[in-house]
């Protein structure tokens, strides 16, 4: 459980109903020039100091990335991304190398931090919470690196990680999400530019949650990190995530990977609260979040779980997935996804059951309002291989408003007899009656709807570090002001 | 009729019946009291036959023909057409499948294993409403599934009519009471009370006294922790009910 | 898809009578069959059932002439209101023409169609291939059309045998005009022997303003048959649809329902049961588009799965913007009886309007061991006990059909697959 900082607050997501986070900070940034070929790939390559088979594995993701197409679902379109108008790189000037102390990180960015609520330095640090804060392309910071270190922990940027343990990175990256599994994952591959590493040592407990930051700040750029988390045998990690961005009329685009492995009785929570720019009421702007996100649960008895609080993004696509491979292995996806104005989310889970006794559970809780569009995809797929496999699902939607849609498409394949799954979805609403109803009994208007939304997602919420919940509650509440009627 | 001797029995790996020894004869109503958790489901799920519990040292011997025989190997199903009867403490609903197509079958498997004729539906028709009456239940919910939409009240009153179809020599009665209505408990009592005789026996399993003001047993038994710590009369369970369990637990 | 043969010529076929505006789309159908692909796993809506196979036989269209000389149970007396087609030709020595309602053996009749409802049946249906959809509209030659006049009440029975002509591809088509407030019971039923018959059918009925139908479709086919149907029910205000769905499968059963809510107050009941085994493969694809607000719909599918055989359910609500207050209900439920069998099941929401009610689920798994517990502790031996829980799982959707004979006909059915 994080503890609270200096100033007595946890990072906020601000209450006004406009996007808090739009702010440029004015940093000179030393970028690589637009477009993408095998030059730009040896130049990111270079810059970070990599070892060869780092630039052997890119160029190989870069070659399979050009023979694939960029996928298209039924639901929306989007105009074409030009990958040449793109920058691949771009850090705040005087640390073009990653700073190796906070000292070398430019006062401007950790201010940027700090008005994010996150606080790089020492003294004002959040003192339950570990942090690896990404801007643009490069890593800026990581607290809480000694106590880590002491217990066997690694936590670092997935760069430093390259050269601190190369061992580690070239066993497992790309072990759960092959450079060749989809476009933007082979992408994201060739060019990706930092993310955080961590390796927990078998039989520790992660005695702090880990957490990572993401802030988009420079034009034209995209940003595509990558994160590597490996839970050796019998050891326990809870990992935060979370994102921003400014305020700009082009699209960004951002296409993260992320692994996670879980070896035996290993245990990882990831969790997400996505606030990216979402553009504008009328759809200009925003972000692209076309991310990969894959466990594999190795081990036997192992657990993984994704919990994702997304509420930004102009497009999401994003699909955090569990294979259970290990016997006894579980696997757990909570979310809720909301969309406002013109926004576009596409997100769900995939369980493939592969290992005996295994066992899943989706929930998702789906809010759209506006003009938006929310949908479930999902896939829960058991091979012959599972014995006695499990799986609940419960997808429900919320509507607010009568312009905005909600979609669910679950699949389940079903190849093993012993299985049992059970899919349940239902649709409901924030009706002005209830509203008016609990005003009634003397709640202001923002905690009805504080409260319905509260009880509707309070499955997911539960799964949250508990101020993270109460954020990710204000972050809903925010959204939807003025979207019930 | 019953006799468990010494009987460690457990579910899912965990042991929850440690030394149990109870002895019961024809024509006794023996009630089995204990606070939450103390094995008494457990109990009537291992006389049953449930798969899930396993019997890990000890016997349960059951008068068969006239000699007690371990019983411990037989399936649910030969238990039942010996004699044995378990009204649950929480009946399953078999969609699809109709209570009286479900209790002819019931009635005449028994009736096969005891050389007796079978009833064809319009004989077991006249014979079920007969039983219904006793139990005042509707002769509509003869036509529905199995305890499909039956309300707690309903489901227990079918339980009962299991057993007065069946008529078994040795019923479990499985927390009968919980989740009924005084007037529930009254009808269901007194169809319990119309099944008793000289030939059988029952065990009636209850976390409070006031099922046993209707159905009054000759012995009362205090289980804990899987053993039965006190037996005594009726008298036992008024004084469980004034003084709660604590004083036996502690003595 | 250039691998049909017609074994005579067009003007073989029929089609002297035909309306106009049929002819012309007939015409185009033809041509864009020619241009277009059998679908495969590639395409979304085909993603567990491939045809493609089919593009490697070569399948022959028999001449159809309108009446048949075979009578494959001679001596059999016609039942009321039968109609019975012997590989695609009407056989009036083995039907009783249905009494009440307007009967045509001949595409003539579709030209009783008003005219703003003939469009409607010349579209694909929105979880089709339309190109398969193409295929039946290009080659059918002795469809049934049938219209009820206002208020009246009508029964119609339609079987269709086919005998084992080895690669025979077949055409049924079925037109129902169901005018205010009359009331349909309609069965389909399609009996296909060995051979690797191919069948690919289309029905289409309009229910008007509170007219009801009961519509029972039944496949029950040798383990080489192919069959590929699509059925699409209109509702106007008020009207009430009790439709069932049955198969044993084939090679390959595809059946696309759509049910389109039109008006307020319009209901649907949509059931159906695939018991399969062998390897018999039964893909359902229902589509019920809400789009006028006040409409009811419910569905409950149900498969169950012997030896090697795989079923498949793609359910679909789609509520329109405007169907404020509707309720719909979803259920897909699956019994494994084989670890070889496999399962695909996708219940799908689209949901534009926030004023409603809607769930689905599905549920995949054996038998409940509960269940099996609870009625072997009352004496039922185990095989007996089985017996009674399957049975259960089949009677609690068959009982949603609620006319007799058409309940008859089922069971009938059902009960003949389990003695085979």
């Amino acid at each position: 459980m994080p503890e609270k900082n200096e100033s007595g607050k946890l990072p906020e997501s601000g209450l006004t109903g406009e996007y808090q986070y739009g702010f440029v900070t004015d940093v000179g940034a030393d970028s690589a020039p637009k477009g993408l070929d095998k030059d730009r790939i040896r130049f990111i390559s270079a810059k970070k100091n990599e070892p060869e088979f780092m630039l052997e594995w890119r160029l190989k993701a870069y070659d399979h990335w050009l023979t694939m197409k960029e996928p298209h679902w039924a639901h929306f379109s989007y105009p074409p991304i030009d990958y040449q108008s793109i920058s691949y790189y771009s850090a705040p000037k005087k640390s073009s190398s990653g700073p190796s102390s906070l000292a070398e990180v430019d006062q401007e960015v950790v201010r940027t931090f700090e008005r994010l609520g996150i606080p790089l330095s020492e003294q004002k640090r959040l003192t339950g919470v570990a942090v690896d804060a990404v801007f643009d392309s490069v890593s800026v910071g990581t607290t809480h690196q000694k106590e880590l270190e002491q217990l066997g922990i690694i936590f670092c940027p997935i760069s430093e990680a390259m050269t601190k343990c190369p061992d580690l990175v070239r066993k497992y990256l790309g072990s759960v999400v092959p450079v060749t599994d989809n476009f933007f994952a082979a992408l994201n591959s060739a060019v990706f530019t930092d993310g955080s590493f961590c390796y927990i040592p078998p039989g520790v407990r992660c005695p702090v949650e880990l957490s990572t930051y993401f802030r988009i700040n420079a034009k034209d750029t995209g940003q595509f990190e990558r994160t590597l988390l490996v839970a050796d045998k019998g050891s326990y990690v809870s990992y935060l995530e979370g994102c921003t961005a400014p305020v700009r009329d082009e699209n960004q685009l951002h296409a993260a990977v992320v692994e996670l492995i879980a070896l035996d009785d290993a245990q990882i929570k990831y969790s997400t609260v996505q606030n990216w720019y979402a553009g504008d009421k009328e759809g200009r702007g925003g972000i692209y979040n076309f991310v990969t996100k894959r466990g594999k649960c190795s081990g036997r008895n192992s657990r993984i779980s994704w919990t994702q609080v997304e509420a930004g993004s102009a497009i999401t696509w994003k699909y955090p997935s569990c294979i259970l491979l290990g016997d006894n292995s579980v696997g757990e996806f909570y979310s809720v996804a909301l969309t406002n104005n013109r926004m576009v989310a596409d997100t769900g889970t995939k369980m493939i059951h592969i290992g005996r006794n295994t066992r899943s559970t989706i929930v998702s809780k789906g809010i759209s309002s506006d003009f938006s569009s929310n949908s479930y995809r999902g896939l829960v797929k058991v091979l012959p291989t599972a014995q006695n496999a499990r799986n609940f699902s419960q997808c429900d939607s919320m509507l607010v408003g009568n312009n905005c849609s909600a979609n669910t498409f679950p699949y389940v394949e079903v190849e093993n007899n012993s299985a049992t799954l059970e899919h349940e979805a239902s649709t409901s609403r924030i009706s002005a009656d209830q509203v008016f109803y609990l005003q009634s009994r003397g709640m202001s208007k923002e905690e009805a709807i504080s409260l319905l939304i509260n009880g509707f997602c309070k499955e997911v919420f539960k799964q949250l570090p508990l101020e993270f919940a109460v954020e990710a509650v204000k972050l809903l509440e925010m959204k939807l002001e003025g979207s019930v009627g | 009729m019953l006799n468990i001797r010494d009987l460690y029995a457990s579910v899912e790996g965990n042991q929850i019946l440690q030394g149990l020894s109870l002895s019961v004869q024809a024509g006794e109503v023996h009630a089995i009291m204990g606070p939450n958790g103390s094995g008494k489901s457990t109990l009537s799920k291992i006389l049953a036959g449930h798969p899930q519990y396993k019997v890990d040292k000890g016997s349960i011997e059951f008068d068969i023909g006239g000699t007690m025989k371990d019983i411990s190997a037989f399936e649910p199903d030969q238990r039942a057409r010996e004699g044995i009867f378990l009204a649950f403490q929480y009946p399953v609903e078999v969609p699809g499948v109709s209570t009286a197509l479900f209790l002819r079958a019931a009635y005449n498997a028994v009736a096969r294993h005891h050389g007796l004729a079978e009833m064809d539906p319009i004989d077991f028709d006249i014979f079920v409403r007969e039983k219904m009456k006793i139990l005042d239940m509707d002769a509509k919910y003869i036509d529905r599934p199995v305890n499909v939409d039956f309300s707690g009240g309903e489901k227990k009153r079918n339980e009962i009519l299991q057993m007065a179809v069946l008529n078994p020599r040795l019923s479990i009665l499985d927390e009968t009471d919980s989740g009924l209505d005084v007037d529930s408990m009254r009808i269901v009592a007194n169809g319990v009370n119309v099944l008793r005789g000289k030939r059988n026996a029952m065990l009636v399993i209850t976390h409070y006294q006031r099922l046993l003001n209707y159905i009054r047993p000759d012995f009362v038994h205090i289980l804990y922790k899987g053993r039965i710590i006190k037996s005594g009369g009726p008298e036992l369970a008024l004084e469980v009910e004034n003084r709660g369990y604590d004083w036996l637990i502690k003595a | 898809m250039k691998n049909f043969v017609l074994e005579k010529q067009e003007d073989g076929r029929k089609t002297e009578n035909w309306p106009e505006w049929l002819l012309s789309a007939r015409k185009t159908a033809g041509d864009m069959i020619l241009s277009s692909e059998w679908p495969a796993s590639k395409d979304e809506e085909w993603k567990y059932t491939d045809t493609s196979f089919l593009g490697r036989r070569t399948l022959r269209i028999p001449a159809v002439d309108g009446s048949s000389s075979v009578l494959p149970d001679e001596g059999v007396s016609p039942a009321p209101d039968t109609v019975v087609f012997v590989n695609g030709s009407f056989c009036p020595r083995l039907s009783c023409l249905p009494a009440g309602v307007e009967f045509f053996s001949s595409a003539a009749g579709f030209d009783l169609l008003p005219a703003a409802l003939r469009a409607k049946v010349l579209a694909p249906l929105p979880n089709d291939h339309p190109a398969l959809f193409a295929l039946n509209l290009a080659y059918f030659s002795a469809p049934v059309f049938l219209r009820l006049n206002k208020n009246a009440a009508a029964e119609c029975h339609i079987l269709h045998y086919y005998t084992g002509a080895a690669d025979a591809a077949f055409f049924p088509r079925i037109c129902v005009l169901a005018e205010a407030r009359s009331s349909l019971v309609l069965s389909e039923t399609f009996l296909a022997g060995d051979g690797g018959l191919f069948i690919t059918n289309v029905a289409d009925v309009f229910l008007q303003e509170g007219a009801s139908l009961e519509y029972l479709r039944a496949f029950v086919h040798h383990s080489s048959a192919v069959q590929i149907s699509s059925a699409r029910i209109h509702q106007s205000r008020d009207s009430r649809s009790d439709l069932f769905f049955y198969t044993n499968g084939g090679a390959l059963v595809r059946d696309n329902l759509s049910v389109l809510l039109t008006e307020p107050g319009a209901q649907a009941a949509v059931n159906g049961l695939h018991a399969l085994a062998g390897t018999a493969h039964a893909d359902s694809h229902t589509c019920v588009e809400h789009i006028a607000p006040d409409a009811t719909s419910t569905q409950l599918y149900k498969s169950i799965l012997r030896e090697e055989s795989h079923s498949i359910f793609n359910g679909k609500v789609i509520v329109r913007r405007e169907a404020q207050k509707t309720s719909a209900y979803q259920l897909n439920r699956n019994l494994l009886l084989s670890s070889e069998a496999r399962v695909d099941t996708k219940p799908q929401l689209e949901i534009m309007a926030d004023d409603v009610r809607c769930t689905h689920g599905a549920t995949i798994g054996q038998l409940d061991e509960d269940q099996l517990f609870y009625l072997l502790s009352r004496a039922i031996v185990r095989e007996e006990a089985l017996n009674m829980l399957i049975s259960g799982f089949v009677d609690d959707v068959t009982g949603k059909l609620k006319n007799p004979r058409l309940q008859g006909m089922l069971l009938n059915l059902i009960s003949r697959q389990a003695l085979s």
